[in-house]
């Protein structure tokens, strides 16, 4: 998206962002696992869907084949886009030759449109064919962005910790922290814009098979954590973010961004949760398998951040790069 | 411009740490599955979903 629409912005976020990226074969072979258990997770993938006249008619997408091969497909597809960028954006690293940042737009442009497509369809497989007889169309832009969301929160993160060292701390201004926050703020309205959307056109509509998917989330103890998604994840962010010296400070915007990251992770369990356990209920599993999957992710995100310049050294459009342009 | 040795260390710190945390999650969830296996694949399927932040990225760096 950087590479898309430019702007001085994204520039210190890059490598954090590329080198998550670049993990993203690590998170298909976390996510896997799931293969195991095909039959709890999906009712279109037991013995008895073959009696469900509704799941015959999506049999020629739902089928164990079909998700597997998709499966392989998102995740070659990614790491694809994922190490072509970032093998152009290392080259920037040692050559001043400006081509280079057209190229990436050149192929971000595309690759943006067919990254968000087949996004689209990854969150339709592994989330929302949980309860394969509802569908909503808005489903994937709506989780995609709530997961872009959590990524900004998670590198602003990264940054703050990390500001009080060389190269961060002489290319991270109070400007570029103001621009940081406003991201924050664009992409928690557009959540939430998709969100609203998806819950109004269905309560419009009111038509049984739509509704069972709200039915089940406010229902059987779901309701206060609907509730909460809410107001926590947009409510109090959205009013604190409009504040221009919280998006200034960046001790108190890392505070938010913490709290959003937790909301993100809340929304997660409420979206995908409630066919699996229909009263809510937590187990100690759910932090277990949490620590396991987020600490390797991290372990390999660390290594592949240690191995590279933390920001793209010839960029002019990093600060210092600025600066010096400015005083010559 | 210097990348600082500090920030270096600091991040090898926070890959150990996470290492470790890592594998204490996957051990104990290896026990999960082997003694409640319905609760392993709820809890497991939450985690993939939400936890590593690939996915999130690849589309704020594309």
């Amino acid at each position: 998206m950087h590479n898309v629409v430019g702007g001085n912005w994204g520039v210190i976020m890059r490598r954090p962002l590329e080198s998550a990226s670049r993990t993203i074969w690590i998170t298909g072979i976390l996510l896997a696992p799931i293969f195991a258990g095909m039959a709890f997770y999906y009712p279109w993938a037991r013995p008895d869907a073959a009696h469900d006249p509704n799941l015959v008619l999506k049999a020629p997408y739902l089928n164990l084949p079909f998700f597997a091969g998709r499966f392989v497909f998102y995740f070659l597809l990614w790491s694809f886009f994922a190490y072509r960028l970032s093998a152009m954006s290392a080259k920037t690293d040692s050559s001043s030759d400006k081509g280079i940042q057209i190229r990436m737009r050149q192929f971000g442009s595309p690759a943006l449109l067919v990254f968000v497509l087949t996004a689209t369809f990854a969150f339709f497989d592994w989330v929302m064919s949980l309860e394969p007889h509802w569908f909503s169309t808005m489903y994937g832009g709506m989780y995609l962005i709530g997961q872009a969301l959590a990524a900004i929160a998670f590198v602003i993160i990264l940054l703050e910790r990390c500001s009080d060292q060389s190269p961060i701390r002489e290319n991270l201004d109070m400007p570029l922290w103001h621009n940081l926050g406003n991201m924050m703020l664009a992409f928690t309205m557009l959540w939430a814009y998709l969100s609203f959307s998806q819950l109004i056109i269905i309560w419009s509509g009111n038509l049984p098979e739509e509704i069972s998917w709200y039915l089940t989330r406010f229902t059987n103890g779901w309701g206060p954590m609907a509730w909460s998604v809410a107001v926590f994840n947009f409510c109090v962010p959205f009013f604190i973010l409009l504040h221009r010296f919280v998006k200034k400070n960046p001790k108190l915007l890392v505070k938010v961004c913490i709290g959003m990251f937790v909301m993100r992770l809340v929304d997660v369990f409420w979206l995908s949760q409630p066919p699996l356990r229909p009263n809510l209920f937590f187990s100690w599993m759910d932090l277990a398998t949490f620590a396991g999957i987020g600490g390797i992710w991290l372990y390999f995100f660390f290594q592949d951040l240690k191995g590279r310049p933390l920001v793209p050294l010839r960029d002019s459009r990093l600060l210092v790069n600025r600066k010096a342009a400015h005083h010559v | 411009m210097s990348q600082s040795t500090v920030l270096i260390d600091r991040l090898s710190r926070w890959q150990r740490q996470a290492g470790i945390i890592g594998i204490l999650g996957i051990i104990a969830s290896a026990a999960g599955f082997a003694f409640d296996r319905p609760q392993f694949f709820r809890s497991w399927l939450l985690a993939a979903c939400s936890g590593p932040g690939s996915r999130w990225a690849l589309l704020a760096s594309t």
